[in-house]
C-alpha cells in the first residue's frame, strides 16, 4: 500500500535532544489515505442469468455412450474438446466460459447435450449434463450472505483469468499468475532471466466483489537443460574421469538425474508449458521416441518439432526428460 | 529452459542481492504497473460480454497517523519537543535497567541472518559502554 501523504519529518540527523521538532503539529493524530491493490467490481444491470452444468467425456459415438463406461479423462482433455466445437457448443447453449468439469451457459438448456469430436485421434462424445443445473443469480451480488456466494466468485474467477489471457500475458500452471514471456529481463552475468508477471484474482466480500491485482515475477535460467547436462558430461566425464567413458558414464547419469530429477522446467517453443522432471532416459533419443499424434499418426519426436514448431533437432544423441503429462508419463 | 533460482545463485547472497535488484520496485512503481496493467485489462471484450465493469481507481483505505512522543525534559524545561522515533533510537542511553538478570532469545530466519547479526553486535557494544 502506498500513503498519500508525505512521512516522515526531522528529516537531519539528530545530534541532541534541541533538534527534536517543536512543532505541536506532530503530536496530533493525522487522517492518512492508502491506497490498495484491489479494484471495485461492478456487476451491471443487463448481466446474463448464468447455469452451471457438468461436463462428462465418454469414448466412442454419442449413440455408444453408457455412464458406467466413462473413463477418467482430465481436464485438460476436456479443455481441448471444448476448444475444438466451442462454436458448436455457442450455438447450442450461448455465451459460455468453462473450467475443469464444469461450464457456465448464459441459456438454460432444457435436455442435456452430446457433441461428438476428436481427441488424439479417437473419437470421443462430449455430455452437457442438463440434470446437474445450478443457477446462479447475478441480480443481486452484493447481497451479503447468499448461498451461491462461492459459485458466483467462482464464475468472476474463470472471467478473469480468460480475460488476462485475452491481453497476451502467458498463465503459468493453474494458478492465476500471467506473465510477459515477450519481454524478459536479462541478467547475463548469472545467466538468468526474469519475466515479470501479475496474480490477479476476484473474491467476494460482504461488502461486494473487488478484483485484487498484485505484480510478481519468474525467475529462470537462459541455459537449456541440454547445454547444462553437456557442461556436466565435461566436469564428469572429461574432467573428473579423464575421458574414461566406461568409468564416468554412470557417475554423469547420476549427477544428471540427481541435478534435474523433480525439477521444473519449461519448453521454449509453443506455449511455454511448465513440466516437472520425473526421470530421465539415456537410451532413447528424439529420433527413435515416438508417441501417437491427434491424426492417429505415429510420429518421433525430432519429426513432430520439425512438423509442429519448425524446430530442428540439433542433438539426435541427447537423453529424453520423462515427464507426466495430464496424468500420464511421456 | 531450467525453471527457477539454482541453488548456486540462491546460496551466494551478493548474486541473490543483484538479481532481486532487477525486480525491485518502489510502491510508487508498483501502483503505476498496477494501474497500467488494469487500463489494458479493462480494454477486453470479455468484461463487456458478461456486463461486468470494473472501477479504474482502486479501492483506498482511512487510516490514522499516530502522534509522535513527546519528550519530557528531566531538568523541568517547559518547552515541548515531539521526536521521530526512528531518530530517538540513535539518541545515547543515560538510564538502564539491569539486564543480567535476563536470557535473551534471539530467534531469526535465514533471511535475516545480517540483520540478526547486527542486532547482536549492537547488543554487545550497549554492554560494553555500560
Amino acid at each position: 500500500m502506498v500513503s498519500k501523504g508525505s512521512y516522515g519529518f526531522n528529516k537531519g540527523p539528530m545530534k541532541s535532544l534541541t533538534a527534536c521538532s517543536p512543532n505541536p503539529e506532530d503530536a496530533k493524530v493525522k487522517a492518512v489515505n492508502f491506497y490498495t491493490n484491489q479494484f471495485k467490481m461492478k456487476i451491471g444491470k443487463n448481466s446474463p442469468q448464468i447455469y452451471q452444468y457438468a461436463l462428462i467425456l465418454f469414448p466412442g459415438e454419442a449413440d455408444e455412450i453408457v455412464d458406467d463406461k466413462r473413463m477418467n479423462y482430465q481436464a485438460f482433455e476436456i479443455e481441448k474438446v471444448i476448444s475444438r466445437e466451442r462454436s458448436r457448443i455457442e450455438l447450442l447453449a450461448g455465451v459460455f466460459i468453462n473450467s475443469g468439469f464444469n461450464i457456465w451457459t448464459t441459456q438454460q438448456l432444457e435436455e442435456s447435450f452430446l457433441i461428438t469430436s476428436r481427441l488424439m485421434g479417437k473419437q470421443v462424445t462430449l455430455k452437457i449434463d442438463h440434470t446437474t443445473e445450478f443457477t446462479v443469480n447475478t441480480a443481486d451480488i452484493d447481497k451479503p450472505n447468499r448461498e451461491d456466494c462461492i459459485s458466483y466468485q467462482q464464475v468472476l474467477n474463470v472471467i478473469t483469468k480468460q480475460a488476462m489471457s485475452e491481453t497476451g500475458l502467458l498463465q503459468f500452471g493453474q494458478r492465476p499468475r500471467f506473465f510477459d514471456s515477450k519481454n524478459s529481463i536479462l541478467v547475463p552475468e548469472l545467466e538468468m532471466q526474469i519475466w515479470s508477471g501479475y496474480k490477479v484474482c476476484a473474491y467476494k466480500y460482504l461488502s461486494g466483489c473487488n478484483l485484487v491485482i498484485d505484480s510478481c515475477a519468474r525467475f529462470m535460467s537462459t541455459k537449456t537443460v541440454l547445454s547444462r547436462i553437456n557442461d556436466m558430461y565435461e566436469e564428469v566425464v572429461d574432467g573428473k574421469f579423464r575421458g574414461d567413458t566406461q568409468r564416468g558414464l554412470p557417475h554423469f547419469q547420476d549427477a544428471v538425474r540427481k541435478q534435474f530429477t523433480g525439477s521444473s522446467v519449461i519448453s521454449n517453443y509453443g506455449t511455454k508449458r511448465t513440466y516437472i522432471v520425473q526421470d530421465i532416459n539415456f537410451e532413447l533419443g528424439p529420433c527413435n521416441t515416438f508417441f501417437t499424434i491427434k491424426d492417429g499418426q505415429n510420429i518421433s519426436v525430432a519429426k513432430y518439432f520439425y512438423k509442429t514448431y519448425n524446430l530442428k533437432v540439433t542433438d539426435k544423441r541427447q537423453p529424453m526428460l520423462v515427464v507426466r503429462n495430464g496424468g500420464q508419463t511421456c | 529452459m531450467i525453471d527457477g533460482i539454482p541453488d548456486s545463485i540462491r546460496s551466494n547472497p551478493s548474486d541473490m542481492r543483484t538479481l532481486l535488484n532487477k525486480v525491485k520496485q518502489t510502491p510508487q512503481m508498483k501502483l503505476d504497473s498496477i494501474q497500467g496493467m488494469m487500463r489494458n485489462l479493462f480494454k477486453m471484450k470479455k468484461w463487456k460480454e458478461w456486463d461486468i465493469s470494473i472501477e479504474s481507481d482502486p479501492q483506498t483505505l482511512e487510516s490514522r497517523k499516530l502522534a509522535v512522543p513527546q519528550l519530557i525534559h528531566k531538568e523541568g524545561d517547559d518547552q515541548k519537543l515531539y521526536a521521530c522515533e526512528r531518530l530517538l533510537k540513535q539518541m545515547p542511553v543515560f538510564d538502564s535497567n539491569v539486564f543480567e538478570k535476563y536470557d535473551l532469545l534471539l530467534i531469526y530466519d535465514r533471511y535475516s541472518k545480517n540483520e540478526a547479526e547486527n542486532a547482536h553486535n549492537n547488543l554487545r557494544n550497549c554492554q560494553k559502554s555500560i
